[in-house]
């Protein structure tokens, strides 16, 4: 029986917690760390073995999960391959193809968040096996979940908190303040959060209030894949290794009839405190919600620029 | 002291309540039986039904189906192709 057969998820609320919690046991026999010769997401070779893309050579291809977390009608999980070549990554694809990929998330997230049941489009990458990834090549995914998770929520209850786009004050606070501004441009600024939450956290926000990539100017879309990818090599560079992170895409929620707020940013948590030391959370961070860092945000980002410099 | 809290809810599979939703069992695909078209493309996005390429921004977009029935979709940088 294959794992598309027996998906079947369910989703059960949390009451003591107050949020959804996602069971999707058939994800328990995803393929987990393969060999490069069996790369589901590489091309399907003359005479090699299938792959989930049928195809010699593809730009970038997007595909249901065949062990999704969300399915329709109740959501969706999609896989999104940045490209053909298995040792590329985010920060070294082609400059005209990681634009190419800012415009496949942006159709993703209106052809997905069209959809009634889908109440958020959420569009991440997990890196590094320090961070559970169960396959090398590169790529991101894309859910599509059927209610509004946690922490876009408490980004929304932010906005109301600050009485504007939380977002739009904390990114010119930080090109005021400075000190932890990484990269700043006309419409693009990557900073490490006054309180970050991870060593080497970084946010990146469009500096014109954007609520998802569909308000973007082609430029802008253009300023923000060359600023994801001098951030990812400016990661790789810190510790001279592949850097391990998730990356998660924030928008405006989709839910239908309903204009809730919410400012394009993406943000990097990355587990590494040293180039061999990860930053786990653990009692505190777990058990009370409360991170405990080893490193001030004002020193892990002079670490960083000093990286983004040695990269280029 | 009265115990005041509300008595636990049980919520049928597919209803929504304060807490969300339960998503029911899906039914099993057919291999190669494509699902049904998704909705909620804008009109005149793509033809229903077939899988003529279409356009967005700079990409051309061609959709397929796996063998399993899962949607394929296929971008392509048209700015490529210029000459």
């Amino acid at each position: 029986m294959s794992g598309r057969e027996r998906a079947v998820s369910e989703l059960r609320f949390n009451e003591l917690r107050g949020e959804e919690v996602a069971y999707a046991i058939h994800r328990q026999e995803r393929t987990f760390l393969p060999t490069r010769e069996h790369c589901p997401l590489c091309p399907t070779l003359p005479g090699g073995p299938p792959t989930e893309i049928p195809a010699e050579s593809f730009e970038i291809v997007v595909f249901e999960n065949r062990f999704p977390a969300f399915e329709e009608p109740h959501g969706t999980a999609e896989v999104v391959v940045y490209t053909d070549d298995h040792d590329l990554s985010l920060g070294t694809l082609p400059a005209a193809r990681a634009e190419a990929l800012m415009w496949v998330w942006r159709q993703r997230y209106e052809e997905l968040g069209a959809r009634d049941e889908i109440d958020y489009v959420y569009v991440f990458e997990n890196r590094g096996v320090e961070v559970g990834v169960t396959l090398h090549h590169p790529h991101g995914q894309i859910y599509g979940y059927p209610f509004l998770p946690p922490v876009p929520a408490l980004e929304l209850a932010a906005d109301a908190r600050l009485g504007g786009c939380a977002v739009c004050r904390l990114s010119s606070d930080e090109l005021a303040d400075g000190r932890r501004v990484l990269l700043a441009d006309e419409s693009i600024v990557a900073y490490v959060p006054q309180a970050a939450r991870w060593p080497y956290e970084v946010h990146l926000a469009l500096r014109e209030h954007r609520p998802s990539l569909l308000q973007c100017e082609p430029r802008e879309l253009k300023l923000l894949a060359g600023a994801l990818q001098r951030l990812v090599r400016g990661f790789d560079a810190l510790f001279a290794r592949p850097f391990p992170y998730v990356m998660a895409v924030h928008q405006e929620p989709t839910r239908s009839g309903a204009r809730l707020g919410g400012h394009l940013h993406a943000e990097f948590y990355p587990p590494l405190r040293t180039a061999d030391k990860l930053k786990y959370p653990a009692g505190s961070e777990q058990g009370a919600g409360t991170f405990i860092s080893d490193v001030l945000p004002e020193e892990s980002a002079e670490h960083l620029r000093g990286a983004l410099a040695r990269a280029g | 002291m009265p115990d005041e809290r509300p008595p636990p809810v049980v919520r049928p599979a597919g209803a929504r309540s304060a807490g969300g939703v339960y998503l029911p069992a899906v039914a099993p695909s057919t291999p190669g039986t494509p699902p049904p078209e998704p909705t909620g493309s804008e009109p005149g996005e793509r033809t229903p039904g077939e899988h003529g390429d279409e356009r967005y921004g700079p990409l051309r977009i061609t959709r397929t189906h796996k063998d399993d029935g899962r949607e394929l979709i296929f971008f392509s940088d048209i700015r490529d192709e210029r000459p």
